[in-house]
């Protein structure tokens, strides 16, 4: 009895880049993803292409997060970021030379120069890794809406979805050199209509939460264990419960084993202060430099009380816990064929900076993973994209899909309630004015023009992110969040104002082009009617 | 700094506009921002399966006079010709402003009226676009349709209609619990 596991791992962040400034504490999340999950994943699909292990997977780059990863400033920090952690390694291992720590010092030395040999081998630029297991056939990539805006919230005006979702698959295009037969709606978020936006941009499938197909207008003959086409035929393919909060949970899944390693506990709050200084910003502020030396310990220790890291105990606990994944999937295929006349396929979709970035193991255990997969043909998992199984089963019911998210209380709480729900006035006020000027000058040849309603939609469109609402109702960073919300609305109020007044203050435009260097090729035109 | 040629090498180029200090520029790292703009607007859309979230700017004359009127328009074709189930009438007051309504429907439909009262008669002064609400339960409809693609064709064909007699999936939990569930 067999089934099938699609992997999902969605990879994205929001578009964070400031060359004004030395050091910038938002750009961290882009260096540290960089480091601890998407060249690991590299490395990681690297040694399981030299070993012949057959794996599949699907990803998700979004635009946002494949423009940063292409851009050379960014490139050339993250580089100069791999030197300086290669440089305070070596100090450790000479420091901390016989002591229990030995062993995750050795563990972060490989894992720094495995991150070197991984930017150097992709010539900088790491979408050219994941496009090679593309092009190997291991990964499945898809693209994303361009920014991560949450489309629900935009339907009163569908031009902003359709230019969200036609960036986004321009974008990808323009990056990997093909076209998307698939997209991560941002957020999960569906609503009724966008699958006919979808299918315009050819794209064939998109993941939705779970209810989006148990709780569609028709009853669903196989649950979330097969797509269920809109009446568009652009599939869905719905998030399997079990499985994902088997691996995401801390509390309750693997991520919060004793043995595993602790993220909150870090050398750049724990050491003497001279020491790790020259590893901080510029403004000297105690902040995670990447090393953690303790494992999770126990759920009552706080952070004083855990005891030293072990990366073997971790690794045999990796191993465990991908056996009893499979294992779990094994008798959820058993009970699922006992019940459906094909073969189900599980949805497993997760974040993707859970592995590694989250969960340090977790890059180690979606290996264990495909390797165990392949040599415990018992378990039964073979692993199937959307695009392939909906080549294998072109028949699936068709219905209207429930709107929804895989947000708290599954729809769209979380971006619009009390702390972010003020965004929505100005953001469509700007898009009204978008799809205006965008249709008047449709058809202007006038460079200038063309240039500055550019730079508009580029503002616009960083604006909808749903990061910044995210952010604002989580309570973290909240000051930046609503920063950029206003900066990007405010400058797109400003290049308004120079069309209107047909005069522009160039170096203004060049500046704001320059700092936030998204979508070269964007033309305003995707949002006028 | 008039002219700034962007062809200068990025690093030189981060280094002046460090210290660019613009007209505009003064503007946009101004924080506050508007939320009242001068136009007409009226737009509303479903937050969860029961509240509205919707936002509004009417002349600044109706200024604490204004009511929405809710439509439930639900299976409703001719709501232009006067069509709709009930409707009810909810103080806002402010010209400009937002609004969550709570209470509401699943899978219903609505549309909104924002307008005054004038000699006991509700005056529409906008009207906003129409809200499906989101369902919250598994359907109870249990003839369904199969449809079969031919990809690549975008091409429907052969699409059945076919009952399910017996359906295993019905232990599934609410959305706010889908992660939720018990670690075998």
């Amino acid at each position: 009895m067999s089934g099938y596991l699609n992997l999902v791992l969605h990879a994205h962040l929001p578009f964070v880049r400031h060359p004004e400034f030395e050091d910038f504490l938002e750009e961290d999340w882009f260096y540290e993803a960089c480091l601890e999950t998407y060249m690991p994943l590299l490395s990681m699909f690297e040694r399981l292409h030299n070993d012949n292990i057959p794996f599949k997977l699907t990803m998700s780059i979004t635009p946002t997060l494949a423009s940063m990863m292409k851009d050379s400033y960014l490139i050339g920090k993250l580089e100069k970021r791999i030197y300086k952690l290669k440089e305070l390694i070596s100090k450790e291992k000479h420091k901390k030379a016989n002591t229990p720590f030995n062993d995750a010092i050795l563990m972060y030395e490989n894992w720094i120069e495995r991150n070197k040999q991984v930017l150097e081998k992709y010539d900088f630029d790491l979408t050219k890794g994941f496009k090679r297991f593309y092009e190997n056939g291991n990964l499945e990539l898809i693209t994303c809406n361009a920014t991560h805006g949450f489309l629900p919230f935009m339907q009163a005006l569908p031009k902003l979805v359709e230019a969200q979702v036609k960036v986004g698959v321009e974008s990808f295009k323009q990056t990997f050199g093909f076209k998307p037969s698939g997209i991560w709606l941002a957020e999960c978020g569906y609503y009724r209509g966008v699958e006919e936006i979808l299918q315009k941009n050819d794209i064939e499938y998109f993941f939705g939460e779970t209810h989006s197909i148990m709780y569609a207008d028709e009853m669903p003959k196989y649950g979330v264990y097969a797509p269920m086409y809109t009446p568009s035929l652009v599939a869905c393919f719905a998030r399997d419960p079990e499985s994902s909060k088997q691996v995401w949970s801390a509390k309750e899944g693997y991520p919060g084993d004793f043995d595993y390693r602790e993220f909150y506990r870090d050398i750049g709050f724990d050491e003497d202060y001279d020491y790790i200084k020259p590893y901080l910003h510029l403004d000297g502020q105690r902040r995670f430099v990447g090393l953690k030396y303790y494992r999770i310990t126990s759920s009552f220790a706080d952070l004083g009380s855990k005891e030293p890291y072990n990366p073997f105990w971790a690794q045999n606990k990796v191993k465990i816990h991908a056996a009893n994944f499979l294992f779990n999937r094994q008798k959820q295929f058993e009970y699922l064929n006992s019940i459906m006349d094909r073969k189900p396929i599980v949805n497993a979709m997760f974040d993707c900076e859970l592995f590694g970035h989250w969960w340090w193991e977790g890059i180690n255990f979606l290996e264990e993973i495909f390797r165990q997969a392949h040599s415990v043909k018992e378990f039964g998992v073979e692993f199937r994209s959307a695009k392939d199984y909906l080549r294998e089963f072109p028949t699936n019911q068709m219905s209207n899909l429930c709107e929804s998210s895989w947000g708290y209380k599954g729809y769209g709480d979380v971006w619009c309630e009390g702390s972010n729900e003020w965004i929505y006035r100005p953001l469509y006020e700007a898009g009204i004015k978008m799809v205006e000027k965008a249709t008047l000058y449709k058809n202007t040849q006038d460079k200038k023009i063309k240039r500055l309603l550019n730079q508009m939609a580029r503002e616009l469109l960083l604006a909808q992110s749903s990061d910044w609402a995210f952010i604002m109702k989580t309570g973290t960073m909240v000051d930046y969040a609503i920063k950029r919300t206003k900066l990007h609305l405010k400058r797109f109020e400003v290049l308004l104002d120079f069309l209107n007044k047909q005069a522009v203050d160039k170096t203004f435009l060049e500046i704001v082009e320059f700092r936030d260097k998204i979508f070269p090729k964007i033309s305003f035109k995707v949002y006028a009617l | 700094m008039n002219g700034l040629n962007i062809q200068l090498n990025e690093q030189e180029y981060v280094e002046s506009i460090k210290y660019y200090s613009g007209t505009y520029w003064q503007q946009v790292e101004d924080t506050a921002i508007r939320e009242c703009f001068d136009n007409m607007r009226f737009i509303a859309f479903a937050v969860n399966p029961t509240d509205i979230f919707t936002f509004w700017e009417c002349e600044k004359k109706y200024d604490s006079k204004l009511y929405i009127r809710l439509f439930d328009v639900t299976n409703i074709d001719n709501f232009f010709e006067g069509k709709f189930n009930w409707y009810k009438d909810i103080y806002v007051g402010n010209y400009c402003g937002r609004y969550r309504i709570n209470g509401l429907i699943p899978s219903a439909n609505f549309v909104l009226q924002i307008g005054v009262f004038s000699e006991n008669k509700f005056v529409r002064l906008l009207q906003s676009n129409f809200v499906r609400m989101p369902n919250n339960s598994i359907s109870t409809n249990t003839t369904i349709k199969m449809a079969t693609k031919v990809f690549d064709k975008f091409e429907k064909s052969n699409v059945k209609t076919e009952k399910i007699t017996h359906f295993y999936f019905g232990n599934f939990k609410e959305p706010a619990q889908t992660s939720q569930g018990v670690i075998k």
